[in-house]
């Protein structure tokens, strides 16, 4: 019941939250739009929808379930152009993402997201990126130019929520991006939220989420984008059995 | 090319393209599951058998049935006897 009350408080806190941030929006739609080239306004608009809508979700979560962070220390304060790469267990890994440095972050969406009703409208605003829309090529020069103006990207490439069940196969697209702009790959580990909330449910249930920053991965010369990618995921694996262990044994 | 030789070009072509060990290239593999490949890694897989056994799959409508490392023995040795 506790739990109950609590889920209806968050979801009127961050709505309402929600609502503020939209009006703000429009305002400075219809402000500074027209005075303010469109890539400053773009950034600004994706600054209050990924940074402040996201940190807002993460602060109202706090009574259910707090969130602890480590490595976050090795990012420095100003973003550099890198590449985040998550595993997805969760709808809330999304907002969780605005823990990491990042005033104008790029997403990267495939057509599942962009058919969810509010999200999907969301995505396409903010002009982030359909892989399943544009060929390899012309969506990679894109983030690679947006990268480079200061952006971070964060992306799951795993592609879907793996839930309770082990960590998915990851897509290669992130990889060979990263190898052919030299960015390296800066893996994040997300435990503890594979029910909050779980997979077709909105109830978001107790839990610890551990938020674990891993140390930069660079492609090796000569090694492919393949490998490079089964390397990356091997690492997360590995990490994440030993972060879920201690968490069992905890 | 006799048939052994076909799985040991393909199996090659795998081990060049993607660093593979060569113990997981079993005829029952699944290329998505188990060995990880995705959609792009394909592309590579078509370039590359293309490069080496001279089979060019590119406008082949079979190569959407591949599943499986036995499917993609099974369509090259297809396809190279077809060519004599």
């Amino acid at each position: 019941m506790k739990v109950v009350l609590l889920n209806v408080l968050f979801y009127l806190l961050w709505g309402c939250c929600g609502l503020c941030i939209f009006l703000v929006m429009t305002l400075s739609f219809l402000l500074a739009c027209p005075f303010l080239p469109s890539a400053v306004y773009l950034r600004w608009q994706r600054f209050l929808a990924a940074d402040i809508f996201g940190r807002s979700y993460l602060f109202f979560l706090r009574p259910i379930a707090p969130v602890s962070t480590s490595g976050l220390e090795r990012l420095g304060k100003n973003p550099v152009p890198r590449i985040y790469v998550l595993n997805h267990k969760s709808f809330s890994d999304t907002f969780l993402c605005s823990l990491l440095p990042t005033r104008s972050p790029i997403v990267l969406f495939n057509r599942t997201v962009s058919r969810i009703p509010i999200m999907g409208m969301g995505v396409r605003f903010f002009k982030w990126i359909n892989v399943d829309e544009l060929p390899f090529d012309d969506w990679c020069e894109s983030v690679i130019a947006q990268l480079r103006a200061g952006s971070i990207l964060c992306c799951f490439p795993e592609g879907t929520r793996s839930g309770k069940g082990p960590m998915g196969a990851f897509h290669s697209g992130v990889f060979r991006l990263a190898a052919k702009a030299g960015f390296p790959v800066t893996p994040v580990l997300i435990t503890g939220n594979e029910e909050t909330p779980a997979k077709g449910s909105p109830l978001l249930k107790p839990a610890h989420i551990r938020f674990s920053v891993l140390p930069d991965i660079a492609q090796e010369e000569g090694e492919t984008p393949f490998h490079f990618k089964e390397r990356v995921r091997g690492v997360m694996r590995e990490q994440l059995a030993k972060l879920e262990g201690t968490l069992d044994a905890g | 090319m006799p048939a052994d030789d076909i799985v040991q070009k393909v199996n090659q072509v795998f081990c060049d393209t993607f660093e593979l060990e060569p113990a997981r290239l079993k005829p029952e593999a699944k290329l998505f599951d188990d060995l990880g490949l995705d959609s792009l890694d394909a592309v590579d897989l078509v370039a590359s058998l293309k490069e080496e056994c001279g089979v060019d799959l590119r406008q082949d409508p079979r190569v959407r049935e591949i599943r499986t490392m036995g499917d993609v023995y099974r369509l090259v040795t297809e396809i190279v006897s077809s060519q004599k």
